[in-house]
């Protein structure tokens, strides 16, 4: 795994370092003028190029690129032009929030996912049939915003059983931090858990019709022994990379999940620093946001050589 | 091939009623989040000490903008910084730091007597050079104070411990209020401390306790205040709540019992006079400008064609649910000197917008309106556009977002008309001719330059008393709307939900629910 890993330096330092670039000017292409969102409506002219000068926007692109890149090296992030405080700081604050959300949810996308699938993949009875095609067609035809809004109605306003606004860091106090994060979680989670168990479905339903199943059964093995030990195993690789990819797809969902129930991410951090032009923040969020795409890729490729033998890492 | 079922092939009934019965047993047990929040609960019709206040803005707050009206700043800045005077809902100036004032020398000088035993929250004693600091910052910009213009050549000494004078150029009985209503005393020893909100100093009821940038703020009771007694909560947490969906959720949880930011057609899902009540702030200016340095609106005919056009009445209702004044002025009515009979200038006349349109040969001319990419200047655009084309003119909308929009409005260079909305709602003429910068004389947004306008906003500004102010008003205010450069359609108030459900009371000092300190509760 090692040699594997030294192979991929290269790109993953090709892919980081040209995302810099991108990053760096794509803010700067968009319209707006940060000092203008700082100096305040009904500023003058005159406000908003001293608001300028103090962010150092005057200077050239290249410059402030280098100091920029400069700064990363030595864990520098930068100061937001809006909040005057440290990206990073911003960001560290808000990482716990995001960091909760996100675990939760890809427990839960794991366990309906692979759960559902399972249970459609090992289906015999045709209620059984149907009531995992019925789920399954909810989960994917449900985006992420819809399931927080019904959640929100049901079990917030409705039949208030569990808080939909604000959270409370699990760390501080587990009992009523982990009430806040259900609703949130279960919103981001089960909608996507939809695609997962369709994979999970259709490659189990493959693998039951394998030589080596026919063996096991003539064998006299149980079915659950079969499923388990045989059928689950082989499918689980499509799942995976479904897990990898929807992991993007889920730091998208946050941002809207987060709004709706008042949580303060980092998806929160990034949809304001956009709005309010606040270039530094958003560099390092999108920088950050291919950071972890490329680690999860990474770790995609090396779950599923472990879960099947036959793929070697890096052929 | 059949595949053989197992009897243990599905989940066994024990199994299930034994991890049912773990689900029952792990929540019976669980605190629940949602009992916690609601203990705040509990109806009072009299003030009572104890508790913390919850409110939510929709905007951050940013603490070094603290001579200016962010959204953000509404619910901190009142609390831990407190300004000389402070002008309440009906237009009432009532001391704060200050218990006495005189004008002298034709207006132009102010002196005030300021309040004895008051302390900043650092210990130290408030004196007459922090009243003298603070003016001096102001007068430089500092804060981001959009009132520089109408501060130039401001002069304040320190006439004794507890005495300050000020002297401008300009008199200043019309405006001195309205300007230091805006202008908290700051720390002179950690001012600097604003600019991150690393540390935020005052003299008021509350101490700032602890910052999340762009998320929340906590704010503690000062003991120490000066008024003993005061105040009655023991908090407030300020939270930002970007979303109208979400908030309206932390009002009705009972997570927050004051929101703003929300519009009023979201606000009025919730408000009913019960359980929640609406407050109206003095709040903005809505109207459209007109760039009359590039075609079409070169021609002031048709510039007071589109002041017919408008169906002001239908922008009140629909868009702003029938709160705020429909107004051909954008000062307010109780104005020193506001001429009643130029108020209903514009009315709702599409014969004579057509009428005027034929005499500048504008039939069927198209041009761009720029507008904010937000809910309510769109939903304006909707209507103006409706009206624009019922009397042959084709506007199409030319969206920018405020990063954008901002720079260009500043600049005069957004589209050939633009519709904006300004919190200067309530200012003094003398003051919202330099505040508003679509009126400003040397350079607006509608780069309209001219000698008379010019002269007359002079006049109006240095009136040294009320009549000399109401004769130069109503010179200002014909060549307004003559000229037509700026339309105003509606002065509307800001709105703050208000829940009922803890304390029937939960109005600021004197009566203002922004800007203002919670002291009731």
């Amino acid at each position: 795994m090692t040699r594997f890993l030294l192979r991929r330096l290269p790109s993953v330092l090709f892919v980081l370092a040209a995302t810099t670039v991108i990053a760096f000017l794509l803010p700067r292409l968009a319209p707006g003028d940060p000092a203008a969102v700082a100096a305040g409506p009904d500023a003058t002219t005159a406000q908003i190029a001293a608001v300028r000068a103090q962010m150092g926007l005057d200077r050239p692109l290249i410059a402030q690129y280098f100091d920029w890149i400069g700064g990363l090296f030595t864990g520098d992030l930068g100061q937001s032009l809006q909040l005057k405080r440290p990206v990073a700081e911003l960001i560290g604050d808000r990482f716990e929030s995001t960091l909760e959300l996100t675990i939760a949810a890809t427990l839960l996308l794991t366990l309906f996912g692979i759960g559902l699938g399972v249970f459609a993949g090992s289906a015999r009875r045709r209620l059984s049939r149907f009531l995992a095609d019925a789920t399954n067609t909810l989960q994917l035809s449900m985006p992420p915003f819809l399931a927080g809004l019904l959640l929100v109605i049901l079990l917030g306003v409705a039949f208030p059983v569990l808080p939909i606004s604000g959270e409370v860091a699990v760390a501080d106090d587990p009992v009523i931090g982990l009430q806040y994060l259900i609703l949130p979680a279960v919103a981001l989670a089960v909608p996507m858990s939809g695609g997962v168990a369709m994979l999970v479905r259709s490659s189990m339903d493959n693998a039951w019709r394998q030589d080596y199943v026919d063996l096991a059964v003539s064998k006299g093995v149980s079915r659950r022994r079969i499923t388990m030990r045989h059928v689950l195993r082989n499918s689980l690789g499509p799942a995976v990379v479904a897990l990898g990819m929807r992991f993007g797809d889920m730091l998208a969902g946050a941002v809207v999940i987060e709004m709706i129930f008042a949580r303060n991410g980092i998806g929160q951090l990034a949809v304001s620093s956009v709005q309010n032009a606040d270039y530094n923040v958003v560099q390092v969020i999108i920088v950050g946001a291919v950071l972890i795409a490329v680690l999860v890729q990474l770790g995609t490729e090396i779950a599923l050589a472990a879960l099947d033998p036959r793929v070697r890492l890096g052929a | 091939m059949t595949y053989p079922t197992s009897p243990r092939s599905a989940l066994s009934r024990r199994s299930f009623l034994g991890v049912s019965a773990l689900g029952v047993l792990g929540l019976a047990g669980c605190r629940s989040a949602v009992d916690q929040a609601a203990q705040t609960g509990g109806a009072s019709a009299t003030p009572k000490p104890g508790g913390t206040l919850v409110t939510t803005v929709a905007a951050e707050p940013f603490p070094n903008a603290y001579f200016t009206g962010r959204p953000g700043n509404i619910f901190w800045n009142r609390n831990v910084l407190e300004t000389l005077v402070l002008i309440d809902e009906k237009a009432k100036v009532h001391g704060l730091l200050a218990t006495k004032w005189e004008f002298r020398d034709g207006n132009k000088t102010v002196v005030f007597q300021l309040r004895e035993g008051v302390k900043f929250h650092s210990g130290r004693d408030f004196t007459a050079q922090d009243v003298v600091f603070t003016i001096e910052r102001a007068v430089a910009g500092d804060g981001l104070s959009n009132l520089v213009g109408a501060t130039k050549g401001w002069q304040a000494t320190a006439s004794g411990q507890h005495e300050v004078t000020i002297t401008s150029p300009r008199p200043l009985q019309e405006v001195a209020f309205d300007i230091l209503d805006g202008f908290p005393i700051i720390d002179q020893e950690s001012y600097q401390g604003l600019q991150d909100g690393s540390k935020v100093i005052g003299t008021g009821p509350f101490v700032w306790s602890s910052y999340r940038p762009g998320t929340e703020i906590t704010l503690k009771r000062n003991d120490s205040y000066w008024e003993k007694g005061l105040p009655y909560l023991d908090g407030i947490d300020v939270t930002v709540i970007k979303d109208s969906t979400a908030q309206l959720a932390a009002l009705r949880t009972g997570r927050a019992q004051l929101a703003n930011g929300l519009t009023i057609q979201d606000a009025k899902t919730v408000v009913d006079d019960k359980k929640f009540h609406l407050d109206e702030n003095h709040g903005l200016v809505y109207g459209i400008g007109f760039d009359v340095n590039q075609g079409p609106f070169t021609n002031p005919d048709l510039r007071r064609a589109i002041g017919y056009a408008i169906d002001r009445e239908r922008i009140k209702s629909q868009v702003f649910g029938d709160i705020g004044t429909i107004t051909s002025l954008p000062w307010s009515d109780n104005a020193v000197g506001y001429p009643k009979d130029l108020g209903k200038t514009y009315t709702f006349d599409q014969d004579k917008a057509r009428q005027l349109i034929q005499k500048a040969g504008a039939n069927g001319v198209s041009f761009e309106i720029a507008l904010h990419a937000l809910p309510v200047p769109r939903a304006i655009y909707q209507i103006l556009a409706r009206n624009l084309a019922d009397v042959g003119l084709a506007p199409s909308p030319l969206e920018l977002s405020s990063a954008d929009f901002e720079p260009r409005r500043a600049a005069g260079k957004l589209a050939p008309a633009f519709l904006t909305w300004t919190a200067v709602a309530a200012q003094p003429p003398a003051l919202m001719v330099d505040a508003l910068a679509e009126l400003r004389p040397d350079v607006n947004t509608s780069r309209f330059v001219d000698a008379t306008y010019q002269k007359q906003v002079a006049d109006l500004i240095a009136a040294s008393d009320d009549k000399a102010t109401a004769v130069a008003l109503k010179d200002v205010s014909q060549t307004l709307l003559d000229e037509a450069f700026f339309h105003t359609y509606a002065i509307v108030p800001t709105t703050t939900v208000r829940a009922d459900a803890d304390r029937d009371n939960l109005i600021g000092r004197y009566g203002r629910s922004m800007r203002a300190a919670y002291l009731a509760g």
